[in-house]
C-alpha cells in the first residue's frame, strides 16, 4: 500500500534568478491500496509527473511523507525494489539494444525474469538485439513497458506510458500490462491525459489541478457524485441562484429557452431531494463521464475556460 | 550486508560501465598505443608522443567524469538512476567505481605496462627519456595517479555541484586551473613581495598540479613518492566531500545549472583571486581588473538563465567589488604581517648541518650575464648555526635590502666601464638562501629573495654597503667567507657570453 500524506513539493528558481519557487504539489494526500490500477489524471503541469517521482524516489520529499508498505521510499533501496519507473521519455534508452536493456536492470533488480522478457519480446514480436534507436516511438515505449513488466516489482509507474502507441497497439500494451499486473496481484499506477484510457484502464483515480488533489478514489464512486441535470420549466427558466438556494453545489450551468443544464456535485439521491422543491415540467439526471467530470471540474478551477468555450 | 552491497555496487558499476563503451574503447586504444610507444628506448620523440597520450588519457577524466555521473545534468537519465533499488551511498560509490573501470584502472594498467616495457629495454640499452631506475618509475607512475585522481576528483565535485553539462564541464576546468595556480602564486606573490621571501611553500608540493612543478624542485624521488601519496589523500578527500553534497541531490536540481549557489559564489571569488595574483603587485595590474570584469560578467550572463536587468549587472558588479575588496584585505594582511609571518619562517628547526648562503648578483640590460657577484657566508661549510644567529643575519640582509631600501645603496644599478671605455649598467639584487639539508644530499631550503623588480627601486649599489653588511653579520658571529667573493666575467672578448 502507498500512503501520501500532506506532501508538497516546491520548485526553487533555476540557476541564479532569484524570487518565489513554483509549487508542483501541494498538501496531497491519498492512499493508493495494494493491487489497483489507479491513474493521476490533471491538466497540463498539473503535478502528476511531479507526484510520480516522488513516489518512486526520484524526489526528495521535503513535506509530508510518502510511504510505500510503510517505508519511507526516499534513499531506501528496498522500498524502490519495489518500483518500477517508467518516465514519459524513451531517448535515454536509445543507445541499447532490448538485450542490452535487460542486462542492465537485471542488475539492478535481482528480481528480474527472462522468462516474462522472452515471452513479452516474442508477443509484441520485438528483435532484441537491434539498438532502441532504430526502433519507433512506439516500439521503444512497448520495450520500456516489457523491461517494467520483467523486473516483477510489486508497484509499476507509468507515466504517460502509452504517448506515440497506434490505437491497435495501445490496446495490445494494455492488455499485456493488465494480465501481468493481475496474475502477480502488482499495483499499477498509471498518469495520462487521456481521461477516457485511465476511465477503461483503472479502477481508481485522482484529480489533481495546480498541485492540489481536486478528488480521487474508485472510478465508479467518483461518478457518482456529479450529474449532470436537465430541468424544463414553462415561462420562466430555473435560475443558478434557485438551484444554489437549494444547496446545490453548481459546476456549470446553461439555459436555452426554458431549458436549463447544469453540472452538479453530488449523488443522484441528494440531488433528487435537493430538486424537489424546484417545480419543473421536467427533470433528468444523466450520469457523466470520467471525461465530462475532468473537464467540468477544471473549467469550475478556470482551466482552459476560453479555450472550452 | 555489507559485503552483499559491495557486490551490489560492482555489479551495478560493472552494468554502468557498459553504457559507456564508446569512452572504455577510446581510453584503451589510446592507452594501448602510449604504453607501446614508451618502449622504444632511444626514440626520444616517439616516447614524448607517449607521454602526451597518457597525459591525453588523464584529462578525458573530465568528459568520462562527466559522463559517469550524467544523471546530475540529464533529467531522463535521472528519472531512471535515481528510481532504482540503490541508496544514494550505494549509487554515488557505483558510478565511483564505474569511473575506475573506464578511467582510472585503464591508465593504471597501461601505465604499469608502458613504464615496465621502458625499464626492462632501458635496461637493454640506454637513452630513456626518463632516468629509468624502479624509484624514477614509481615515482613518474605515482604523480600520474594523483594527477588523474585531481582531474576525476574536481570533476566529479564540480558535477555534484552543478546540474547542467556545461557548467559542470567548464567549472570543472575553470576549478583545475584555479586551484592550481591561485594558491602557489598567491603565496608567492604575497612571500616575495612582503616576506621577501621566493622559496616553494610546502602546501603547494602536496597539491594538484603544481606538485608536478614541484617535483621539479630539486625533490629526492622519496619525496616526490610521498607528495603524491598526500595528493591522492587530497583528491579522496575532495570524493568524499563530493559525496556530502551527491546525497543531498535529487532530480529537482537537474537542469539547473548551479545546483548550490555557494558553489558558485566561491569558484567566481577563486577565478578572481587567481587572475588578480597573477598580476599584483606588477604594473599590468589594471589589466588585472579589466580581465577579471569581463570574465566575471561573461559566466555570470551564461550562467544566469533568466532576463538580464541592469539591476542584476550592478549586483553583479558589487559581487566583484567585493570579493576584490577581500583579495585586498587578504593582500593588507600580507603587507602588515611580513608576508603572514613568512619573513620571521625558520625552514631549519631540528636540521642536521645547516649553512646559509648569500649572494649578490647582477643582472640586467643586455650585459646582464657577462658579470656575476657572488658572495657566500659560511657556504658549503656544515656549522650549525643557532636560530638566532639565522635571525640576525636576515635582519641584517633585510635591512640592507628591504626595510631600508629608501636608502639610496643597496639595490638599484651599478654603472661601470668595460675595457673600451663604454658604461653599462647593472641591475642587482640580494638572493639568501637557507639550506635545511635532508636525506640524500638534498636540500630544502628558504629562499629569501630582495629583487628590486618586485621592490621597483633604483637606486646605486656600492661595493661599500656588501662590505659594511658582512661586517655587521660577522659582528653577529657569522663567519663570512669572503675568499668567494669574486667577479666573474663571463664574456668573451667579442662581447659574446661564454659559460
Amino acid at each position: 500500500m502507498i500512503e501520501i500524506q500532506n506532501v508538497s513539493m516546491v520548485f526553487k528558481q533555476k540557476g541564479l534568478a532569484e524570487g518565489e519557487g513554483f509549487k508542483a504539489v501541494d498538501d496531497i494526500s491519498i492512499t493508493i491500496p495494494e493491487g489497483c490500477i489507479y491513474g493521476f489524471l490533471g491538466s497540463n503541469g498539473a503535478g502528476k509527473s511531479t507526484l510520480m517521482r516522488m513516489l518512486c524516489g526520484v524526489y526528495k520529499t521535503e513535506q509530508g511523507s510518502i510511504r510505500i508498505d510503510g517505508r519511507e521510499v526516499y534513499d531506501d533501496p528496498a522500498a524502490k525494489g519495489d518500483i518500477f519507473f517508467v518516465n514519459d521519455e524513451t531517448v535515454q534508452f536509445t543507445a541499447f539494444t532490448l538485450d542490452g536493456l535487460r542486462k542492465y536492470y537485471k542488475s539492478y533488480y535481482p528480481t528480474f525474469s527472462d522468462e516474462t522478457f522472452d515471452r513479452l519480446t516474442k508477443k509484441l514480436n520485438l528483435p532484441t538485439d537491434k539498438r532502441l534507436a532504430e526502433f519507433s516511438k512506439g516500439m521503444k515505449r512497448q520495450s520500456i513497458v516489457i523491461i517494467g513488466l520483467s523486473c516483477m516489482t510489486k508497484y509499476i509507474m507509468l507515466d504517460e506510458a502509452f504517448d506515440g502507441l497506434d490505437p491497435a497497439m495501445r490496446k495490445v500494451v494494455k492488455n499485456m500490462i493488465v494480465d501481468e499486473m493481475i496474475d502477480r496481484q502488482a499495483t499499477l499506477i498509471v498518469s495520462s491525459h487521456n481521461v477516457a484510457e485511465i476511465n477503461e484502464l483503472c479502477d481508481r483515480a485522482m484529480l489533481i489541478h495546480k498541485g492540489k488533489l481536486v478528488f480521487s478514489g474508485e472510478i465508479d464512486e467518483i461518478q457518482s457524485g456529479f450529474r449532470k441535470i436537465q430541468l424544463a420549466r414553462a415561462g420562466l427558466p430555473v435560475s443558478r441562484e434557485e438551484l444554489e438556494e437549494q444547496g446545490l453545489e453548481i459546476m456549470q450551468y446553461s439555459s436555452l429557452g426554458s431549458v436549463i443544464q447544469a453540472v452538479v456535485r453530488g449523488t443522484e439521491d441528494d440531488i433528487m431531494r435537493k430538486l424537489s422543491a424546484i417545480k419543473t415540467d421536467i427533470t433528468e439526471l444523466i450520469p457523466l463521464t470520467l471525461e465530462e467530470i475532468f473537464i467540468y471540474e477544471l473549467e469550475a478551477r478556470g482551466y482552459g475556460i476560453t479555450e472550452l468555450k | 550486508m555489507a559485503s552483499l552491497s559491495l557486490s551490489k555496487i560492482n555489479k551495478t558499476a560493472l552494468a554502468e560501465r557498459r553504457t559507456h563503451k564508446k569512452i572504455s574503447m577510446i581510453m584503451n586504444i589510446m592507452l594501448a598505443v602510449a604504453a607501446l610507444l614508451l618502449w622504444l628506448v632511444g626514440s626520444n620523440g616517439l616516447q614524448i608522443l607517449g607521454i602526451f597520450l597518457f597525459c591525453v588519457g588523464m584529462g578525458i577524466g573530465v568528459i568520462a567524469s562527466v559522463s559517469v555521473f550524467r544523471e546530475l545534468t540529464n533529467s531522463q537519465l535521472c528519472d531512471v538512476k535515481m528510481s532504482l533499488p540503490m541508496s544514494n551511498l550505494e549509487r554515488y560509490l557505483s558510478r565511483l567505481l564505474t569511473l575506475c573501470y573506464i578511467h582510472v584502472f585503464p591508465l593504471m594498467a597501461y601505465g604499469i605496462v608502458g613504464l615496465g616495457g621502458m625499464y626492462f629495454f632501458d635496461k637493454l640499452s640506454d637513452g630513456a627519456i626518463l632516468g629509468s631506475t624502479f624509484v624514477d618509475l614509481v615515482t613518474v607512475y605515482l604523480v600520474m595517479l594523483a594527477m588523474t585522481l585531481f582531474i576525476d576528483g574536481i570533476t566529479v565535485f564540480c558535477t555534484t555541484c552543478c546540474g547542467a553539462l556545461a557548467e559542470s564541464v567548464y567549472f570543472s576546468i575553470i576549478a583545475m586551473g584555479c586551484l592550481s595556480v591561485a594558491p602557489g602564486v598567491m603565496y608567492y606573490r604575497i612571500a616575495n613581495a612582503f616576506g621577501g621571501m621566493s622559496n616553494v611553500p610546502e602546501f603547494i608540493k602536496y597539491w594538484t598540479f603544481s606538485a608536478v612543478l614541484a617535483a621539479e624542485d630539486s625533490m629526492s624521488d622519496w619525496e616526490i613518492i610521498y607528495h603524491q601519496l598526500i595528493s591522492i589523500l587530497i583528491s579522496c578527500l575532495l570524493l568524499a566531500v563530493a559525496y556530502l553534497i551527491f546525497k543531498r541531490r535529487d532530480a529537482s536540481s537537474v537542469g539547473d545549472p548551479i545546483a548550490f549557489k555557494l558553489f558558485f559564489e566561491l569558484i567566481m571569488a577563486l577565478g578572481v583571486f587567481t587572475v588578480y595574483s597573477a598580476f599584483i603587485c606588477t604594473s599590468e595590474m589594471k589589466i588585472g581588473v579589466i580581465l577579471t570584469t569581463v570574465i566575471y560578467l561573461v559566466i555570470n550572463i551564461i550562467v544566469i538563465r533568466a532576463k538580464i536587468s541592469i539591476k542584476r549587472v550592478a549586483v553583479w558588479l558589487l559581487k566583484l567589488a567585493a570579493t576584490s575588496a577581500a583579495f585586498m584585505v587578504i593582500v593588507f594582511a600580507g603587507f602588515m604581517t611580513d608576508g603572514f609571518g613568512i619573513y620571521n619562517y625558520m625552514p631549519i628547526r631540528s636540521m642536521n648541518g645547516n649553512s646559509i648562503e648569500i649572494q649578490c648578483t647582477l643582472s640586467g640590460e643586455d650585459k646582464s650575464t657577462y658579470y656575476s657577484t657572488y658572495n657566500g657566508i659560511g657556504d658549503g661549510v656544515n656549522e650549525e648555526l643557532s636560530d638566532e644567529q639565522i635571525r640576525e643575519a636576515l635582519r641584517i640582509v633585510r635591512k640592507y635590502g628591504i626595510t631600508d631600501k629608501t636608502s639610496d645603496r643597496f639595490f638599484g644599478k651599478v654603472s661601470g666601464n668595460d675595457d673600451w671605455g663604454s658604461s653599462y649598467e647593472y641591475n642587482c639584487y640580494v638572493n639568501v638562501e637557507i639550506y635545511k639539508h635532508v636525506k640524500k644530499n638534498a636540500k630544502e631550503y628558504g629562499a629569501y629573495v630582495s629583487d628590486h623588480q618586485i621592490l621597483d627601486q633604483s637606486i646605486i649599489v656600492k661595493s661599500t654597503d656588501l662590505d659594511q653588511m658582512y661586517d655587521e653579520i660577522e659582528a653577529a658571529g657569522i663567519e663570512v667567507n669572503r675568499e668567494v667573493n669574486n667577479w666573474t666575467d663571463y664574456s668573451d672578448d667579442y662581447g659574446e657570453v661564454v659559460y
